[in-house]
């Protein structure tokens, strides 16, 4: 190897990485941010996640096909969960899971109780 | 089965070629392993759609502290294997086996609190299906939750238990030697995996431990 | 026909250069694990199809007849369990795929050779497992798994459930080994617009196996998981949702049929062209379509899901969405009746297992339209109708490129050459007896026959015993194949090294091709399939 790289870009990733961490965890049990923490901690983690797979993992370096794996196999996640949780959500309300809200038993007057009870 | 001292292999022609060709391997295999965790994570979707207050509440019984910790554990260790590999292609095997070492230490505390954190949860009785026995919270969704978060921390734990051995296969063949500054493919490629691992940490972090 | 080609045959090839069992079963060569793979997917075949062949006897009478109603359930089950799983997904991609492409693309061998030693021994264990499960007590769930019936069914779902979950691991370095090989191992002279379009069917089906299977092999452990452990993810007692399931199996399952059509319709492209003596029409288009019906797979899983309990919308949108599959298969097919128009056609076997394909494919696709289609799927839903078009579409599809692929390649492969008139009565009495078992299975699932039911109405007999009929014409068929191409690996005409003038790119090589596929470096000077050159390719 003709010139030696410095690790020093390693150490200044792993700073940034450290910091979104504990800022991650500031936002989430510190300051409460509602309906907004679940984007917020999901965006700071796409961007560990981007920082790792930069310069961890080399990807910088790597070109083409190779590049693309990790995002297209992302794509395929967000495609089960989008349209699984889309679906979820313009169910009716009888065919959720939590949907229900009165037993199915039908209800049946005292007098015919059915046998065994 | 030709014994083989040279790590090269013909049939690739070149030596950037194989490079190449391991790169593009590992890369796809990470890919399966992202949609190999997608099924929970859909599930975490959904069922925090339908149980938004019961997740709320699952993620309370969790030690967000520790687990801001493991992660802490988990990054810097990404940074010592990512050190690894730059060490190796200087060639230098013995700082590589070191940081690779230190790198592995580091998920075995990982591993080391998750075991403790589990313990706790058997003790209190949030178990995943049948075996739930914790009462602040109704079946009918916490079970759900506790159910994704072992099997969610579960296989990440058995994704780290397999890095782990292979990190020290690693340092097994960076202190025989194996490994030059010309030919290390392995210590590359298996670094990849370990970064993997910590990627679906980054997620599974806020994801259990953050509800709010 | 190319005279001179015979003299150029390589003496020592892969099959006689070394000849101990060690020697196959350690071997690296991408030849041997295709011709392994392809004894193991032929097993699977006979297997699933003594399976069908007792259901078939079974609805021979309205009422019992041979068995009793939980050996039926089993039985389908196992069917589609042998069929989809140890046949169907496997028997092209790693049969003739492992075997075609690396010589298609001019290299050596598949990039991770070990691993792809491995991929036969995964299979072998998880298809071993798959049987220990039949043989302990069978599954009676369908070869769907659906919960919670799956959970809570007192046969061995368990072992049979691990077992597919092992042999998914195989498909995944199929695929790996695939795409990183077309990616690296190109022959000089192999540009992107060059490759053969049965390697970008490969590739489009590899993509698949690497992204869906994953998500089958993780759904089938949580319901390992919850059948052994009691974790219930799906279980509507704790607030899970079945139809979940449902989403993540078909997330896989969906695009698994493109997993089995794809690398058939690759088959037939090259078969096409090298009968009709024509370049490919449409070779972008093709090409272009493979990815276009892999990527719209992936968005329509949502339709076997209609009356699930799916919402409306989700329905409807999976519904449009599933039809835009027939918009990139309607390309394809013209393309290939655009190449035989107007080629110098010469009919032989592979030919005709062709035109076989075109018209199930046509026929299956048709009613797969028909079925997208919401409303009418409440009706046709989980009758013989579906029953009827899945076998048109997926397993008509699958057979004829398999046995296509199997007569095209078997002079490759061994060196032989099968005979010519028994495999015409043999094709023909395949395609005619697969339109005879399933046409008038359309007409009781339309007429309301349930399937998976043990007894039907008696009126419905004469359809149920003319699908029977076909099916002993099926039976009868496959018997012939196997007779007659074992026959001929011994005493069949010795093959020159390309019997049918092929201008594809594994003729380069020999037939059978040498241990490292060319005694010396292919020069892919010419476009594949070019028939302006009259000579055939030299070979390597």
């Amino acid at each position: 190897m003709a010139k030696k790289k410095s690790t020093w870009g390693y150490v200044g990733v792993w700073v940034v990485l450290v910091v979104l961490t504990v800022v991650t965890w500031v936002l989430g049990t510190k300051l409460k941010l509602g309906p907004y923490s679940l984007p917020a901690s999901m965006g700071i983690a796409v961007v560990k996640t981007v920082l790792v797979a930069m310069f961890f993992m080399h990807l910088v370096e790597q070109r083409g096909t190779r590049r693309v794996v990790l995002p297209v196999s992302a794509l395929f996640l967000g495609l089960l969960l989008g349209l699984s949780l889309l679906e979820a959500m313009t169910r009716i309300q009888m065919a959720r899971p939590n949907g229900i809200n009165e037993e199915l038993e039908p209800k049946r007057p005292a007098t015919t109780r059915p046998v065994g009870h | 089965m030709s014994t083989e001292t040279s790590p090269w292999e013909e049939h690739f022609g070149s030596r950037e070629n194989q490079n190449k060709a391991a790169q593009l391997g590992m890369w796809i295999f990470l890919g399966s392993e992202v949609l190999l965790f997608t099924n929970l994570f859909v599930g975490y979707g959904v069922y925090r759609y339908y149980y938004p207050d019961i997740f709320v509440e699952g993620s309370k019984h969790l030690e967000a502290g520790w687990a801001t910790v493991q992660t802490l554990l988990l990054v810097t260790s990404s940074l010592f294997v990512a050190l690894a590999v730059h060490y190796i292609r200087q060639g230098r095997q013995f700082l590589t086996a070191l940081v690779l070492l230190v790198g592995m230490g580091m998920g075995l505390g990982f591993l080391g609190i998750k075991g403790w954190e589990y313990w706790k949860h058997w003790t209190e009785g949030a178990l995943p299906g049948e075996y739930y026995r914790l009462e602040e919270l109704p079946v009918r969704g916490g079970s759900l939750f506790f159910t994704l978060y072992f099997l969610l921390t579960g296989l990440h734990a058995v994704h780290m238990l397999v890095a782990l051995g292979l990190l020290g296969w690693l340092v097994w063949g960076a202190v025989s030697g194996k490994y030059t500054a010309e030919y290390h493919i392995p210590v590359e490629v298996g670094g990849l995996y370990w970064h993997l691992v910590d990627v679906f940490w980054l997620f599974i972090y806020p994801l259990l431990y953050l509800v709010e | 026909m190319n005279p001179s080609a015979g003299s150029s045959q390589p003496a020592i090839t892969y099959l006689n250069h070394e000849t101990t069992v060690g020697s196959w079963l350690l071997t690296r060569d991408h030849k041997r694990i295709g011709v392994m793979f392809l004894v193991l997917v032929i097993l699977a075949l006979l297997l699933g199809g003594v399976f069908a062949m007792v259901l078939r006897i079974e609805l021979l009478t309205p009422g019992p007849t041979i068995i009793s109603a939980m050996t039926y359930n089993r039985m389908f089950t196992l069917h589609g369990v042998t069929m989809v799983w140890l046949f169907m997904i496997p028997a092209i991609p790693s049969a003739f795929g492992n075997f075609v492409l690396p010589i298609m693309l001019g290299a050596k061998d598949v990039a991770f050779p070990r691993l792809n030693l491995a991929s036969v021994y995964i299979y072998v264990a998880g298809a071993g497992l798959t049987l220990f499960g039949m043989l302990w007590s069978g599954a009676d769930t369908g070869w769907t798994f659906y919960t919670p019936y799956s959970t809570t069914s007192p046969t061995a779902v368990a072992p049979i459930l691990l077992g597919v979950f092992i042999i998914g691991f195989s498909t995944i370095i199929t695929g790996l080994n695939f795409i990183t090989t077309v990616h690296t191992l190109r022959a000089p002279g192999m540009h992107w617009s060059r490759i053969p379009l049965f390697v970008w069917a490969l590739y489009g089906t590899s993509v698949i196996q690497v992204v869906a299977t994953p998500v089958l092999g993780m759904v089938l452990l949580l319901v390992f998981f919850e059948r052994v452990f009691g974790v219930g993810l799906f279980d509507p007692a704790r607030g899970g949702d079945p139809v979940l399931f449902q989403h993540m199996f078909w997330f896989y399952s969906h695009p698994a049929v493109y997993i089995m059509v794809l690398p058939a319709m690759g088959v037939i492209t090259e078969v096409v062209c090298a009968f009709s003596r024509k370049n490919i029409f449409g070779y972008k288009m093709i090409a272009a379509s493979t990815f276009g019906i892999a990527f719209v797979g992936f968005f329509s899983w949502g339709h076997h899901m209609f009356v699930s309990g799916q919402s409306t919308f989700g329905s409807g949108v999976f519904g449009v969405l599933s039809m835009l599959v027939a918009i990139f298969t309607a390309i394809k097919i013209f393309n290939w009746v655009a190449t035989m128009y107007g080629g110098s056609i010469d009919l032989r076997v592979p030919l005709l297992y062709v035109l076989g394909f075109i018209f199930l494919l046509v026929f299956g696709g048709m009613t797969g339209v028909a079925v997208a289609t919401t409303s009418l799927d409440v009706h046709w839903h989980d009758t013989y109708f579906i029953v009827a078009h899945f076998h048109y579409i997926m397993v008509g599809a699958v057979l004829m490129a398999f046995l296509a692929a199997l007569h095209y390649w078997w002079p490759k492969m061994f060196g032989r050459v099968y005979p010519e008139r028994w495999s015409f009565l043999a094709a023909s009495t395949i395609i005619f007896g697969f339109i005879v078992t399933f046409l008038p299975q359309f007409l009781l699932g339309n007429l309301g026959m349930p399937r998976r039911y043990y007894q039907y109405p008696a009126e419905l007999q004469w359809l149920n015993v003319l699908s029977t009929a076909g099916a002993s014409l099926l039976a009868f068929g496959f018997t012939l194949i196997g007779v007659y191409l074992l026959w001929s690996l011994r005493y069949g005409r010795v093959s020159t090294a390309n019997p049918w003038g092929s201008s594809g790119y594994e003729w380069y090589s020999g037939s059978p091709p040498a241990p490292h596929n060319f005694t010396e470096a292919p020069r892919f000077e010419r476009e594949v399939h070019d028939y302006t050159v009259p000579e055939a390719p030299r070979v390597y």
